[in-house]
């Protein structure tokens, strides 16, 4: 069983602006040996970066497992936005398909989005959301 | 229990013939294949994650440049992705309330 590792997290590690502790918490997640990635991950942090940018995040996305797309991706991510629409949610696309690969895993998604939470409480979706520590400084 | 199936021919030759090399009977080597089946982890499962050591020092040497600043990255692109979704999703909430 593994941890997936939201968009977010990646994105706090990589900007030098962050906090220091924020960094601090997402390294310590980064670490462990149960972190992985999904490819609407990698998709979403690559997006956008530059060259400069993909050349140093690329080579660490490789060093960590990559959790296979399920087949039926697209349609998993279709009946979890209607289950969220149903429930009053609208959760981003992307944010359900990561969602989707995570349930397929059954991996915890480790997140600071708290939308997360609202797939959560429509789909078997396992989820920790991370208090983002900016108020500690830097 | 005695029961009847109707199954593709080469899917049935292809058993016979595992059933003839491995010395068995066919309804044993049907029911083995089964219990295989059944007991196999459906779509996903608990996937478990496993890292080679080097990988994983590799990584932890890059996460440590990252959290020193040694090696940063803005990822501009990324908040003007998340801008570009939120406005569609305003479009989106206008055209409903028309």
């Amino acid at each position: 069983m593994g941890q997936l590792l939201d968009s977010g997290l990646w994105i706090v590690l990589a900007r030098p602006r962050s906090p220091r502790k924020a960094k601090a918490l997402v390294a310590r997640h980064v670490d462990a040996a149960g972190a992985c990635v999904a490819e609407p991950v990698v998709f979403e942090v690559l997006r956008g970066a530059n060259d400069a940018e993909s050349g140093l995040l690329s080579p660490y996305f490789e060093t960590l497992p990559l959790l296979e797309s399920p087949l039926g991706l697209w349609s998993d991510g279709v009946a979890l936005g209607k289950a969220c629409r149903a429930a009053g949610y609208c959760p981003g696309s992307i944010d359900l398909l990561i969602a989707a690969v995570a349930i397929d895993h059954d991996a915890e998604l480790v997140t600071f989005d708290t939308d997360f939470e609202q797939i959560a409480e429509v789909s078997s979706l396992r989820v920790r959301v991370l208090a983002y520590p900016e108020a500690q400084g830097t | 229990m005695k029961t009847t199936f109707n199954l593709p021919d080469d899917l049935v030759k292809e058993v016979k013939l595992r059933a003839v090399h491995e010395g068995k009977k066919l309804q044993d080597a049907v029911a083995e294949l089964l219990r295989r089946g059944l007991e196999a982890p459906g779509g996903g499962g608990r996937t478990v994650v496993r890292v080679a050591p080097g990988l994983l020092a590799k990584r932890r040497a890059m996460t440590r440049k990252f959290v020193s600043g040694e090696w940063g990255a803005e990822l501009a692109g990324y908040d003007d992705a998340l801008e570009a979704d939120r406005r569609a999703h305003r479009r989106a909430k206008a055209r409903r309330g028309r």
